[in-house]
């Protein structure tokens, strides 16, 4: 008991399968029940939001498990890949997008899509004129040279 | 009556295919149906808030207008002008100056030209040229409304309250140290921002979900796929200036170290951030513009629009090319030569779909029946001036160039042929276009074609002499200047005293038609989309009787009254 | 700061337009919810979801800034964020993570028994989701405290160095801490029993799992002194190994602009459920009209999902 208090992680990863059991014992809860369709809109079953939520709590621990371990660049591309895995199933069950009509979804991307446009040009364009940058004292990067860059 | 056209194809034993009957007020319209001022300031209507919303955007144009005038007669002559009037030494002239062009600048652009045809006109509009009975949500609408006032409330304050002088692009660091009314400037342009916002996501659900049986998206009036791509510029761009102005205020305030250097922040990150919006909004600002122009060339000509999937699709490009382009604003910033590289070669691409536009307008107007209304005078001079515009764009999309002509008077001419004869001629045309269907009065076509042209011959002699004069040096949001300039800047001078007869006297004349102007039928210019197919003013749900879908450029079944000065649709057998 | 985005909620209440000419002629047998400018509640509730998506392609176009100004920092600056994130405690984050994730499923579950009409089934799932809310930003509350009594603000204010005066104290503060933990035969080991009725053992009813505050302080002041404590007591942060960079408050400025406008929507979003729970009480929620509850829960899953991105990026990712 203490451990699994002292540990975040473990902390996580019973939480995960307490959900798991929940989803069990709502399943078996609502086997007999009929779910009704609405007039438009769809309805989640709960079993279906309990088993997401397992696996996004799985995911949450993975990923913090995976923190601790030092994988040079490639944390980054974990974390984020696993966050994308969390994010995209939040938005296909939680938020619907798996029954709805495929605009919202598209708009959706779209944001991210131009987010990443904005993100990327700024990017790659301070990683290019930043070493050229004179040594001030708020910079990490100190310049041989007053102003060696051309243009 | 006139008599039906004979052709081979109808029988002539056959009775004369019906004349639909004159669309006639037979009851209170939008306008008179309630009167109270309560009733107007909490109206779910959208054609009440256009109205509301095309009063406000005048009003602060009229302010912005004056604040040029002032600027225009400054530079009259190298010496100080007007500003002795307001300051003392020379230095509290200069800073008199900067608070000018600034507050001119963040007027026009964030108060006038991005909500001028979409709100103003769109919002009257929109609903009618899709049969509906109002926009998707119309106490949304009445909200942006509301916020464009508290954003025109703000700088209002600003103007009575130290003014701003960091000119309306707001660059860091000076923007972070300015002691003029920065913070309040700042708060106003999110409040505008989020009055975009929801106007833009209003039209979008609009245009998607309301649209009647039978209008397919390649059916629609042109006007419309151009407020919808202006409007998913809108939703898209306008957040990121609103979390740049957060986080400017956050500078000034906390000292984040985000733009200003003395912080530890970067000059020419805050230019990405307010370039990555301000691009788009500069399209925003032309795009329905060019809808109108659509419409009244169609229109005025008696033609079918020629090419309109390629129009249609255009408005489309532009909206997504507008987002890839915002670093040709920064050539000479600091930017890195790979980024100058690729927006610079985006740009040349991104001016191809609006040339696609010019030639489709002209091409329609070719063997078109036109007449030359005050409207119809506007969308040519918008193709003028238009080309003018965009192809200086051009020269300053080229590197080499725009190193010469950056912050140059070059920059100031091109925006303002693309802004101001373009967008606010267009917006104008369009008033005029829609201004009987709004007020159910007709204007005098005499006096609005003098004005037009005052306003052309104006613009053009304010505007041509600070292209020569950029390209031989002369600087931008300069207070002063080289003695070899003082005659362009006369010139432009007395082409800016032009203009401003042209707008008083666009003033006068529509105040004096909803005086005693003539009462305008239902369709006075002969158009085929659905707005007028409805009175002058429409009643309070747009329609008496909601028609089928119409192709709005099939102009066949049109036919003259001289009478009536109403054009009737005459249903083929 | 002025004009915060409201979610934009479904405005297809009826009933209320001043210039609403004619009425409401109710032979067309359509829902007391329908707007008269729609032609069915399908239609409505489409219309009501699109703008919903349309709204949180801003929020997201909104925090996209602020994402710029971390990636952008960071890539400038890769030695300010090993720096820094010393200073986050990833077991807090990780515990708002579960917070959310859970409200996510509980707001998930409002919508179905919105969906459902049962009432108080609504009522409990939003109230579930708001003490979510309430315990996320509880967490908030005691990670921003420990910054500011630490000195790390964003900004001009930043004043770390003033406060902590030098790094052997806090060396010094560490090494102590650790051997609390690990020295067995201490009464404080007790400390982590949080059952209250125990009596004669140091009774913090406040705490949180041990490995998420230190006891250190309490080993040194005497831990049987006090019998009721008197609030939360938090670890000093683990040292960050190297020295101090120049533009430290960057990171911090960086932590509060993204965690603070996230709390700010979550705060919003709190505020929305209170106003559903209002509409829910009132009965009007069933199969033919959910659409506020159903555009409340867009809102609440994007609050959500932005953290999900947050969490990894300023907590486990250095």
């Amino acid at each position: 008991m203490e451990t699994i208090l002292n540990n975040v992680d473990l902390l996580i990863l019973s939480s995960a399968f307490l959900s798991l059991i929940a989803t069990g014992v709502v399943f078996n809860i609502m086997r007999k029940e009929v779910t009704p369709h609405p007039e438009f809109g769809h309805m989640t079953g709960p079993t279906l939001l309990l088993v997401i939520l397992t696996m996004l709590l799985f995911l949450t621990w993975l990923t913090v498990a995976v923190s601790y371990l030092d994988l040079g660049g490639l944390n980054v591309v974990v974390a984020m890949g696993v966050a994308t895995i969390k994010g995209s199933l939040v938005a296909l069950y939680f938020m619907h997008l798996r029954w709805d009509r495929p605009y919202n979804a598209i708009i959706f991307v779209a944001s991210l899509l131009f987010l990443g446009v904005f993100l990327g040009f700024a990017l790659l364009d301070t990683a290019e004129y930043n070493p050229s940058l004179i040594d001030d004292p708020f910079l990490k990067i100190p310049v041989e040279q007053y102003g060696t860059e051309q243009g | 009556m006139s008599q039906p056209p004979m052709d081979a194809h109808s029988d002539p034993q056959a009775l004369a295919p019906p004349v639909a009957a004159p669309v006639e007020a037979t009851g209170p319209s939008y306008l008179t149906v309630t009167k109270t001022i309560s009733s107007w300031a909490f109206t779910l209507d959208h054609k009440r808030i256009g109205v509301m919303y095309l009063i406000g955007v005048l009003f602060m144009f009229l302010i912005g207008g004056v604040i040029a005038m002032l600027i225009r007669t400054e530079l009259f002559s190298p010496l100080a002008l007007i500003t002795p009037l307001f300051a003392d030494t020379v230095e509290a002239q200069a800073d008199m100056y900067n608070k000018w062009f600034t507050t001119h600048g963040a007027i026009m652009v964030f108060l006038v030209i991005i909500p001028g045809v979409p709100a103003a006109l769109g919002n009257f509009v929109l609903p009618l040229l899709l049969g509906a009975k109002d926009v998707a949500f119309p106490k949304l609408n009445l909200g942006s409304f509301y916020l464009w006032l508290t954003g025109a409330v703000f700088f209002l304050y600003v103007l009575f309250t130290g003014g701003l002088d960091t000119g309306w692009t707001f660059y860091t660091p000076y923007s972070a140290e300015s002691g003029t009314a920065v913070i309040p400037a700042l708060m106003g342009v999110f409040v505008l921002g989020f009055s975009s916002i929801f106007t833009g996501l209003n039209f979008i659900v609009t245009i998607h979900k309301m649209r009647p049986p039978g209008m397919t998206w390649f059916k629609m009036p042109l006007f419309l796929w151009a407020t919808y791509a202006t409007a998913v510029m809108q939703v898209l761009a306008t957040p990121v200036i609103g979390i740049t102005v957060l986080l400017l205020i956050l500078e000034r305030t906390l000292g984040i170290g985000i733009f200003d250097p003395r912080n530890g922040g970067d000059p020419v990150l805050f230019q990405h951030f307010f370039w990555f919006y301000s691009h788009p909004a500069v399209y925003i600002m032309i795009v329905p513009p060019m809808g109108i122009v659509s419409e009244l060339i169609a229109v005025h000509s008696h033609k079918r629009i020629f090419g309109y999937t390629y129009i249609a699709f255009s408005s489309v490009a532009i909206a997504i090319f507008s987002f890839l382009v915002w670093g040709h604003h920064m050539f000479t910033s600091g930017q890195s030569t790979t980024m100058n590289i690729i927006f610079s070669g985006i740009t040349f691409t991104v001016g191809l779909p609006s040339a696609i536009k010019i030639f489709n307008w002209i091409a329609t107007m070719y063997k078109g029946a036109i007449t030359l209304n005050t409207a119809m005078l506007y969308g040519i001079s918008f193709i003028f001036l238009f080309t003018i515009g965009g192809l200086t764009g051009l020269f300053l999309a080229v590197l080499s160039i725009d190193t010469h002509l950056h912050d140059t008077y070059f920059v100031v001419a091109h925006f303002h042929y693309v802004m101001m004869g373009s967008g606010l001629v267009a917006f104008i045309g369009g008033l005029h276009h829609w201004w009987p269907k709004m007020t159910g009065k007709m204007f005098s076509e005499y006096w609005g074609r003098i004005a037009c042209g005052l306003v052309f011959v104006g613009f053009n002699i304010t505007f041509i002499p600070q292209f020569v004069m950029g390209s031989l040096g002369m600087p931008r949001r300069y207070y002063t200047y080289a003695d070899k300039f003082e005659g362009y800047h006369q010139l432009s001078t007395m082409g800016s005293y032009i203009m401003a007869v042209g707008f008083f006297l666009i003033a006068y004349y529509l105040i004096q038609s909803l005086v005693s102007g003539k009462k305008a039928p239902a369709n006075p210019w002969g158009g085929n989309s659905l707005e007028w197919h409805t009175t002058s003013p429409p009643p309070l749900l747009n329609f008496h009787e909601v028609p089928d879908a119409t192709d709005p450029y099939d102009f066949e079944n049109l036919e003259y009254d001289p009478v009536t000065g109403n054009y009737e649709t005459i249903k083929s057998a | 700061m002025s004009g915060d985005a409201q979610p934009q909620e479904a405005n297809q209440q009826t009933g209320h337009d001043d210039d609403h000419a004619g009425g409401h002629e109710d032979g067309h047998g359509h829902s007391p919810y329908q707007a008269h400018h729609f032609d069915t509640m399908k239609q409505q509730f489409e219309a009501g979801k699109l703008g919903m998506w349309l709204f949180l392609a801003t929020e997201v176009l909104l925090f996209g800034g602020l994402f710029c100004f971390y990636v952008v920092t960071k890539s400038n600056n890769p030695e300010l964020f090993k720096w820094g994130h010393h200073f986050l405690d990833k077991r807090w984050g990780a515990t708002n993570t579960m917070v959310l994730l859970f409200s996510s499923l509980t707001m998930a579950l409002a919508v179905r028994e919105a969906q459902l009409g049962r009432k108080k089934r609504i009522l409990f799932f939003l109230g579930m989701t708001f003490l979510c809310g309430g315990a996320f930003m509880g967490i908030k509350y005691i990670e921003y405290s420990k910054k500011f009594h630490e000195g790390l603000f964003p900004g001009q204010y930043f004043v770390y160095e003033n406060i902590i005066d030098s790094e052997e104290a806090r060396v010094h503060q560490q090494e102590e801490d650790l051997l609390a933990h690990t020295d067995l035969d201490l009464p404080v080991a007790s400390v982590v029993i949080t059952d209250p009725k125990t009596r004669g053992q140091v009774l913090q009813p406040g705490l949180p799992p041990s490995g998420l505050s230190s006891s250190a302080r309490e080993i040194e002041h005497g831990a049987d002194d006090e019998v009721h404590t008197p609030g939360l007591v938090i670890a000093p942060s683990h040292l960050p190994p190297g020295p101090r960079p120049a533009n430290a408050h960057v990171f911090f400025s960086i932590y509060f602009c993204l965690t603070g406008l996230h709390g700010i929507h979550v705060l919003i979003g709190m505020a929305v459920m209170v106003w559903l729970a209002v509409l829910a009480w009132q009965g009007r929620f069933g199969p033919g009209y959910f659409t506020p509850v159903d555009l409340g829960g867009l809102y609440w899953h994007l609050v959500d999902l932005i953290w999900i991105y947050l969490f990894p990026l300023l907590y486990l990712v250095e």
